[in-house]
Formats: C-alpha cells, structure tokens, sequence
C-alpha cells in the first residue's frame, strides 16, 4: 500500500514537473515573434523629428532664393511688356529665366538627395536599434507592417511597437 | 525615548547615503587606477558596422597622468588645478566591425572621394562634434585627426569642447557625415560622473 502510494505520488509530481516545463517553454516559444508597425516607429523616432526640422529649414531658405528670382523674373517681365522691341531687355530676360528654371531644378534635386539622405540615416539607426532590442528579449523574428498589406492582422500581445519606440528613443539619446 | 533613537538612525542613514554620493578623493596612482580600471569615462555604440567609442578625459585624469610620467610636478599640477578650466578634453574614435581602414570604407565614388573625406577629417570635423547639457550646446574649440595613413584600423580624433559643467550630466554628439549614420549621442549620466574620483595633491 505505501509502496503504490509512493509511486502515485512520484507520477503526480513527474505530471506537474512536465506541465510546468511545458508551460515555460510556451511562453518562451511565443515570445520569440513579435511585431512592429515601422510606420509609427519612424515617425515617432526622435532622430526624425529633428532631421525634419532641418530640413523643413534647408527647403524654406531655397524657396526664399527661388521666390526672389521669380520676383525678380515678374518685374522683367512687366517692363518687358512695355519695351517689347528692345532686344538687349529681351536677352536680359531669358538669361534670368533661364538661370531660375536651372536654379529651380537643382533646389529639387538637392531637397530629394538630403531627403534620402535622411532617410538613410534614420533606418541605419532603427535597424540598429531593433537588433539590439530584439537580441535584449531573445526575440527570433520581428515582423514590420508598414500598412501596405503584408501583415493583415496581428494579436495586440505580438505588439512590440510602443516598447520599441521607447526603447530606440533612449538608445538614441546615449542611454 | 524611541522617537530619539529613530531620530538617530534616521540621521545616520541620512549621513551614510549623504557620503555615498561624495565621490571619492585619490592620489594620481589611485586616480588612474580607478579610472583605467573600470570603464565609466568610456561611452561606446554600434550602429550598423561602424563602432564608435568616446573617452571623457578629465582635467584630474590628465594631471594624474602627467605626474605620473614624471613630466609634471605636484606644484605645477596644483598650480593647473586652481586656474578656470577653458575647455574639456575627449578622445574620440570610429572604427568598423570589417575591421578595413576607415578613411577608405564604404567609397563609392573613388579617389576624389577619399579626398573629400581625408579633407574633411583633417579640416571640417569641428561642426560635427559637440556636447549638450540641459538646453544648452557646447561647440568644439578645437580638434585633431591622427593620420596613420592606413596603419591604424579606426580615426582617432582629440576633440576640445568649450568649458561647460562636467559635474553634471552630460551627452557628447557626433554628427556622422562620413558613414552617414546620423547624430550619435552618447550620455554621461549623473552615476558615471559620481564615479570619477577628485584628485587630492
């Protein structure tokens, strides 16, 4: 009697030890995807809002040379209309023409290469960032959605995006 | 009666945790040694395959140095000690993990463009770095390149930041323009300054 009791007492144990083992290895397993929605990671990225605002500054100052040189085109323009035969005001006005088109597209080119630019080096540190996140909470896979479809749902638990915002904003700032 | 005695437990604990935030005073031997020791004047931070790495060098780190290589005398030290700090000394380098010369990682654009660079590291390097404390920035005074021409794996920069208060916490900016990695922070919080020892001469 006491020897079967024993036993069922070592079974009863054997079960619970598996089911706690089992439990844990659960939740290890389902901790390691996790998801972010890099749309709202780079936008709240403090890196962005400061690369924005110099930007935003860069295009402002080009737009104020370019408004000037339109201002200065309008008022050759207008004397022009008056004096329409003579050739000298006329050579005068495409010469400026000419250099506010020129002008005008380098400003364009340049705003989309700075814009690039940027932009490279906001994903060179989120990247970063979400490596070392991700190795810090031994997650295996981190799956970005950016709205365009690849992910169409996503439990709120596999959520990782308010964590990780939190975590590369301290990063970033040298924590 | 027992109020009396937790008065007086208050106010030891209240001494101890008083001391406990003091930093500790050392002779130059002493000074060096805490500091080389432990890594709390070393910042570093990877992003991508470029490492950077700072080293905050404080005016009693560099005397305690000095006196120890026998090239600076007490006197001389204490006379340093007491004049207005004009700027804060930092080594600064970058490296990356291919463990390639920096000055030639990453070239697209050929030699014209390691001539840019080497330019830009030896002449134009000031605007990149600075320091911000509070709402405050602090501008480089001045800096040098190490030029090893190849011999060295990472850029080694002495940077020299206006005078600012290095008591409190701060954090150094590198604007990263050759690697295009963006601003690198790297923040020396109020426990890594309480750490450094004052020197005693």
């Amino acid at each position: 009697m006491k020897t079967k009791l024993i036993a069922f007492y070592i079974i009863a144990f054997a079960v619970i030890a598996v089911n706690i083992i089992s439990y844990f290895n659960f939740r290890n397993e389902s901790k390691k995807f996790a998801y972010v929605d890099l749309q709202k990671v780079f936008n709240e990225f403090q890196l962005k809002a400061e690369l924005s605002a110099k930007y935003q500054n860069v295009v402002e100052q080009r737009q104020l040379t370019l408004d000037s040189l339109a201002l200065n085109l309008e008022s050759f323009r207008n004397v022009l209309n008056e004096n329409q035969t003579d050739i000298f005001l006329k050579q005068k006005y495409n010469l400026i023409a000419q250099k506010y088109q020129q002008k005008s597209q380098e400003f364009e080119n340049s705003n989309q290469e700075l814009q690039q630019k940027y932009n490279d080096q906001i994903w060179a540190q989120i990247n970063q960032y979400v490596k070392e996140y991700s190795s810090a909470e031994n997650l295996m896979i981190v799956f970005g959605g950016n709205g365009s479809g690849s992910i169409m749902y996503v439990d709120e638990s596999k959520d990782i995006t308010t964590n990780l915002i939190n975590y590369i904003n301290a990063k970033y700032n040298g924590n | 009666m027992q109020s009396i005695m937790e008065i007086k437990v208050y106010l030891v604990l209240l001494l101890l945790a008083f001391y406990s935030c003091e930093n500790e005073t050392s002779s130059p031997s002493e000074y060096l040694e805490a500091c080389d020791n432990s890594n709390f004047l070393i910042k570093s931070k990877q992003i991508g395959d470029q490492v950077y790495e700072l080293k905050f060098l404080p005016v009693d780190y560099l005397i305690s140095r000095e006196i120890m290589e026998e090239k600076l005398s007490y006197d001389s030290a204490k006379d340093i000690l007491s004049l207005p700090q004009k700027d804060v000394q930092f080594i600064f380098r970058f490296s990356n993990i291919e463990n390639e010369d920096p000055e030639k990682y990453n070239l697209t654009y050929g030699y014209a463009e390691f001539d840019s660079r080497i330019n830009k590291l030896s002449f134009q390097m000031d605007q990149n770095f600075f320091v911000l404390q509070n709402e405050d920035t602090f501008h480089c005074n001045l800096y040098h390149y190490e030029r090893t021409f190849s011999l060295s794996k990472s850029s080694v920069f002495n940077v020299s930041i206006e005078a600012f208060d290095n008591t409190r916490e701060f954090t150094f900016c590198f604007n990263d323009e050759i690697q295009n990695n963006g601003l690198i922070k790297l923040r020396y919080s109020a426990s890594d300054i309480n750490k450094i020892p004052i020197l005693k001469l």
